[in-house]
């Protein structure tokens, strides 16, 4: 049984005029999967969709056994998915650890103490940053500060909206990494990105979505080699 | 001597309890604005509220007006929250500035039911001559303006332990970060909402009981008042509670300094001119530094 | 017979303060359902209004300064340009900042008016106000005389509903709309936005201190507690809103509604005996306030909406890839 699957979406941001004309995709526990796709293809509207942001005209959502079609973003957080958006995605006047803590808001107290522990042990340099104002950090640390407070719940599921978009390819490359490390713990994790290549490279399967719609879906190593995918946006 | 103890008494203490009263209310009006994105033009009116709760109190079980703060609290925040349910709640998805109508159709309202049901005079919560206390043998000091400072020290000390080290602090500062992404960390925000009412009609309610003891309880009270609870909260900046508390007491004094005789024997300001005092600051501060001293929210 | 002089007297003077609310509900049409601007200072600007033409036509007196004897054709234009230049010095200063600031600015600035005019004897009699107010064509008899001060006031309110009318079909009234409704695109247009919203802002407010103008003319008294102030700005709010924002035959409509309710419900409370004589005006402003809330939640058009054939000419931001945080989440 997949822990998501979107189901013949049709979907908006109103009541009327849908961004997704039936987009189907699923994410079996343990894999890490992309969406990519041109601009305006849907892939962030996808993602959204599935987490309770959207008007759902049609189709269905599936969180394992359950249909979730409509349920609010918060019902869907305690259910063990997290999502980090690509922008505002940090509280920029509260402090690291209070960034952190809040991922917690609904865990008991002794899971927030573990989780941060968790956190600092994978992203090192927020330890030394703990008490200052997110704000005033660089754009791979607010990177850093997002994905942990959305770590902190220890998700069975992570939503990445373009968690490399604005970084330098360093940085990139170490968000990649950490994905990766993420999945290791036993997250799953489902992103969407505009660096196509290595967002596939590292995952188990990719989606690729124009206007709204599936185009192709493979495992990751495929897509990239595929030469109409690799012809529409990977660049040649 | 005599011109330093005239000053203090007349001039400076005044002032420090003004400005403690305007502090409470700016706090309310900022910590509402910073979760609810309005200025809420019922806020003095709310305070008006409290002052008769707690007139109501006073009347019925002869209490000292302290003792009647926390039922002034309790049934203020209860108004709020009702007044959230039936008019504000089904106005959050139109523009903000719909919020901001309805919400001067709101102080309206609450003063025409206060007048409706207490009328239009005046009302005191004490009578008579008010004891004092001695200090270092020439201060004078009347003992409700040192308990109004001390309430007012206490409860602003009790909001920034709530806002800084408790989860629903934490919470309500991120609220009013971003809602939007409260929301997707599993923040519920209605829950946030309806404590930022409680917080701030609470407030309020104490405000109005202490403005109306250091005075007299009327049905203008409040909305006289939110004219500097505004200046206080932009001189703050707005959605920056710590802001509003050096912002109230900065207006509360510059009001009461300003018609002290700086230079020679007349008043610098005739006193009648108090309120512009606050009007002027703010109209500065919207010139020079449109995000008040510590950084607000304006577009 | 007798009763019959009484009801034109009160049919009369109903259908003059209708069309002096009229005018100010044009003047807030302009500013709010046009421009955007919130003013919540109405009756700072009536005051100013009031005041000036009171203080240019009336003979020299010890009481207050003046002695221009001025006539109303006069006086009235410079009434209309004191409230106006208050109404520019204040958007000067206010009108780049959200909303919510001008809201307390205008706030503001309508409490100082207040101040100045009570407590300044010298120029405006202080508490006692002033008196001996001319009113055009008191000379006439009987039932002529407030007949044709109607007659002057209708006209001055069509008059104002026309000019408000080619406002708003002209290309300017075209402009302030497009800034209303979509700011960043007004701007990238190459408009100049804070000039339009300061015309709005000011000519709005010239059309209250007309509307002050007339009212003093019409008790023959001004003073600065002659009106509740909150009640004059909020009356002019409920007429807007109940009326249909943004549409100037609502304003007036709304005008006519809002005020003959005020007034007949005050004929009815005089009829009442004793206590609740008194406490009647404020279950009536309750429930105005009432009215005000049910229409903001379940009628937000009002009734007569405005016409949207002209509005959103400039294109709108595109929602689809990045859409405005609002759409996807209202925050409540």
């Amino acid at each position: 049984m997949s822990l998501l699957s979107l189901e013949g979406i049709v979907a908006g941001y109103g009541p009327d005029v849908p961004i997704l004309h039936g987009v189907n995709l699923h994410l079996d526990a343990g894999e890490i999967v992309a969406i990519v796709g041109p601009n305006g293809a849907g892939k962030s509207t996808a993602m959204k969709a599935a987490f309770g942001l959207l008007n759902i005209h049609e189709g269905r959502i599936r969180m394992g056994d359950e249909d979730v079609t409509g349920k609010s973003p918060e019902s869907i957080v305690r259910k063990g998915v997290s999502f980090v958006p690509q922008t505002e995605n940090i509280f920029p006047s509260l402090t690291v650890q209070e960034n952190l803590e809040l991922g917690g808001y609904f865990s008991p107290r002794s899971h927030v103490r573990a989780g941060l522990e968790r956190i600092y042990t994978l992203f090192p340099p927020l330890r030394d940053k703990r008490y200052q104002k997110s704000g005033c950090l660089s754009g791979g640390q607010r990177q850093m500060v997002a994905m942990g407070r959305a770590l902190m719940p220890d998700p069975t599921l992570m939503l990445l909206d373009e968690p490399t978009a604005g970084l330098s390819p360093k940085y990139a490359e170490e968000i990649f990494s950490l994905v990766l490390g993420i999945n290791a713990n036993g997250t799953s994790v489902l992103m969407v990105e505009q660096n196509a290549r290595q967002a596939l490279m590292i995952s188990n399967r990719g989606y690729v979505l124009v206007d709204g719609r599936n185009r192709h879906e493979g495992p990751g190593n495929d897509l990239v080699r595929d030469r109409e995918v690799a012809e529409m946006f990977l660049g040649g | 001597m005599d011109q330093l103890l005239v000053f203090i008494n007349a001039y400076l203490v005044p002032g420090i309890v003004s400005g403690s009263i305007y502090a409470l209310g700016a706090i309310g009006l900022t910590l509402l604005f910073g979760v609810l994105r309005f200025t809420h033009f019922a806020h003095g009116d709310v305070m008006t509220a409290g002052a008769y709760f707690a007139l109501t109190a006073i009347g019925l079980f002869g209490l000292h007006p302290v003792l009647a703060l926390p039922i002034a609290m309790v049934c203020t925040s209860a108004l709020c929250l009702c007044i959230n349910h039936f008019f504000y709640r089904p106005l959050m998805r139109r523009p903000s500035l719909v919020l901001t109508i309805s919400s001067f159709g709101i102080a309206l309202m609450i003063r025409a039911s206060i007048q409706l049901l207490y009328g239009v005079e005046s009302h005191y919560y004490v009578r008579g001559i008010q004891r004092s206390t001695d200090f270092l043998g020439t201060f004078r000091i009347v003992d409700r303006h040192i308990w109004i400072v001390c309430c007012a020290i206490v409860l602003m000390v009790a909001l920034h332990l709530l806002l800084t080290y408790t989860r629903l602090g934490k919470a309500m500062r991120a609220v009013s970060d971003s809602p939007e992404l409260a929301r997707l960390t599993g923040i519920s925000t209605l829950a946030i909402v309806k404590a930022t009412w409680v917080i701030g009609g609470s407030l309020a309610a104490v405000a109005g009981v202490f403005l109306g003891w250091d005075g007299f309880i009327q049905a203008n009270m409040g909305w006289d008042l939110l004219l500097p609870m505004s200046a206080a909260a932009i001189l703050g900046g707005l959605g920056r509670p710590y802001g509003a508390m050096v912002g109230g007491l900065v207006i509360g004094l510059a009001e009461e300094l300003s018609s002290y005789p700086w230079f020679g024997g007349d008043a610098l300001l005739s006193p009648g001119y108090k309120t512009g005092v606050a009007f002027t600051i703010m109209v500065a501060m919207l010139i020079w530094r449109p995000n008040g001293l510590f950084g607000g929210r304006v577009q | 017979m007798e009763i019959f002089v009484g009801y034109g007297n009160y049919t009369i003077a109903l259908a003059t303060m209708i069309g002096i609310y009229s005018i100010m509900a044009l003047g807030l049409n302009i500013q709010w359902g046009l421009t955007g601007l919130f003013n919540l200072g109405i009756a700072g600007f009536f005051a100013v209004g009031a005041y000036a033409s009171a203080i240019l036509t009336t003979s020299e007196t010890p009481k207050h300064i003046g002695g221009f004897d001025l006539p109303v054709v006069l006086a009235w234009p410079l009434a209309m340009i004191a409230a106006a230049f208050i109404a520019w010095a204040v958007a000067r200063i206010c009108i780049r900042l959200r909303a919510d600031y001008l809201a307390i600015a205008t706030i503001g600035i309508g409490e100082i008016l207040r101040l100045i005019f009570k407590n300044e004897q010298w120029a405006t009699g202080g508490t006692r106000g002033i008196s001996n107010i001319s009113r055009p064509f008191e000379q006439l008899p009987g039932i002529w005389a407030p007949l044709a001060f109607l007659g002057v006031v209708l006209i001055l309110a069509m008059v104002a509903y026309w000019l408000a009318e080619r406002g708003r079909t002209s290309p300017w009234g075209r402009v302030v709309q497009a800034i209303r409704d979509n700011e960043p695109a007004a701007r990238a247009a190459g408009k100049n936005v804070e000039t339009f919203r300061i015309q709005g802002f000011v000519i709005g407010s010239a059309f209250m201190g007309l509307a002050g103008a007339l009212t003093a003319h019409y008790f023959k008294f001004v003073g600065p507690e002659a009106t509740d102030p909150l009640q004059v700005t909020f009356l002019v709010w409920v007429m807007l809103i109940v009326g249909g924002n943004g549409s100037n035959r609502g304003a007036m409509l709304g005008a006519a509604v809002i005020w003959t309710m005020w007034s007949a419900s005050e004929l009815f409370s005089s009829r009442l005996s004793g206590d609740w004589a008194h406490r009647a005006p404020f279950v009536r402003l309750f429930l105005v306030g009432l009215i005000l809330q049910i229409m903001l939640q379940y009628f937000p058009d009002g009734l007569m909406p405005r016409q949207r054939q002209i509005t959103a000419r400039l294109p709108r931001k595109p929602t689809i890839d990045q859409p405005q945080s609002s759409h996807i989440l209202p925050p409540f």
